[in-house]
């Protein structure tokens, strides 16, 4: 009986996880065809394809963190911001993560949504909300929050400059 | 003993309401061979009990049945009861068959998207591993920025809640 409880724990969670997979998907496929945003999705076997071509990379940082990555989705739009921002608040389950940066200044909302435990954590969802861009993006893999501290610290970008590239297409 | 006690023995045997020593006697009136001619269909019905009861097993019966037993469960093959596992599978796969049904109709699907849509001009599903790395570079440097913004507005945050006046604060 202890372990059927057990089976039917560990396939409840198996469906539970689905769910959640889900749930992010979910949000990815309804607004793909959406014209007003820019969707960018990088698979899995990409990111394997391209674990030979991040070897001549300059910064170790960096380069551990792409290698790292399992999957990336990045959702965009300059159109309705605010709405689509709290649409997704409302859309992706929030509660099954933990957050790890909430910022509201100005109407500008910033979050950091994490899966995982300690540094290492196995998803990454940033969610950017303002006046006049949305940002969703999705990391899957091994992200190193620390890494990414330590790049924020080294990076002098400026704002919207990084967008370019995405928004090209 | 007479056929009449007999016979009142007979009834209340019938009734089983005779005492064990009440049909001992009957037993032996019927065993013994003065019968009444009334009475000798009974007869026939004791004589059948006595002889059944008389059949006994063999003395080692049970205990050459014992040994056989032991031999088989001691063999290079083990008994095993297949109940426990078949339940656990009947269960596993029912449990199974439940959550795939749970992740296929419960949780409502999409439509199914048009892949004519799908690959609209916004839609970048990325093709090349050196373009891979570029936008995961971008995105990971978007990401670092927002850090680094969402850092800074949290230090002038902290410190417009550090100089807000508190009452009664010198």
């Amino acid at each position: 009986m202890k372990q059927l409880t057990s089976l039917a724990l560990a396939l409840f969670f198996t469906v539970a996880s689905y769910a959640q997979v889900d749930a992010i998907d979910k949000f990815f496929n309804q607004y793909q065809e959406n014209q007003d945003f820019t969707v960018v999705f990088v698979s899995p076997k990409m990111f394997q394809m391209a674990a030979k071509a991040t070897q001549d990379m300059e910064d170790p940082e960096l380069k551990e963190l792409i290698n790292g990555i399992k999957g990336l989705k990045i959702l965009t739009t300059d159109v309705n911001a605010a709405k689509y921002y709290s649409e997704a608040i409302k859309k992706i389950p929030v509660g099954e993560y933990e957050t790890l940066v909430t910022v509201r200044d100005k109407g500008e909302n910033v979050r950091f949504l994490t899966k995982g435990t300690g540094d290492i954590v196995n998803e990454l969802l940033l969610l950017v909300g303002g006046k006049d861009e949305f940002v969703l993006m999705s990391f899957v893999g091994k992200i190193d929050i620390n890494k990414i501290s330590k790049l924020a610290k080294k990076f002098n970008v400026d704002g919207i400059e990084h967008l370019e590239k995405i928004e090209k297409h | 003993m007479n056929t009449k006690d007999i016979k009142a023995l007979l009834d209340r045997y019938f009734e089983a309401e005779t005492s064990l020593e009440e049909e001992k006697t009957l037993r032996q009136y019927f065993a013994g061979g003065d019968v009444d001619a009334e009475l000798k269909p009974y007869a026939s019905m004791f004589g059948y009990f006595a002889q059944e009861a008389a059949i006994t097993t063999e003395k080692d019966f049970l205990k050459g049945l014992d040994s056989q037993t032991h031999t088989q469960a001691s063999g290079s093959s083990k008994v095993i009861s297949m109940r426990r596992w078949v339940q656990m599978a009947a269960a596993a796969s029912a449990i199974f068959l439940a959550s795939f049904l749970v992740v296929k109709y419960m949780i409502p699907q999409e439509e199914s998207t048009n892949l004519s849509q799908t690959t609209a001009a916004n839609y970048v599903e990325v093709q090349d591993p050196e373009e891979a790395i570029e936008y995961t570079e971008d995105a990971i440097r978007i990401l670092a920025q927002v850090f680094k913004t969402s850092e800074k507005q949290l230090e002038s945050g902290m410190e417009r809640i550090d100089n807000t006046p508190v009452i009664g604060a010198q």
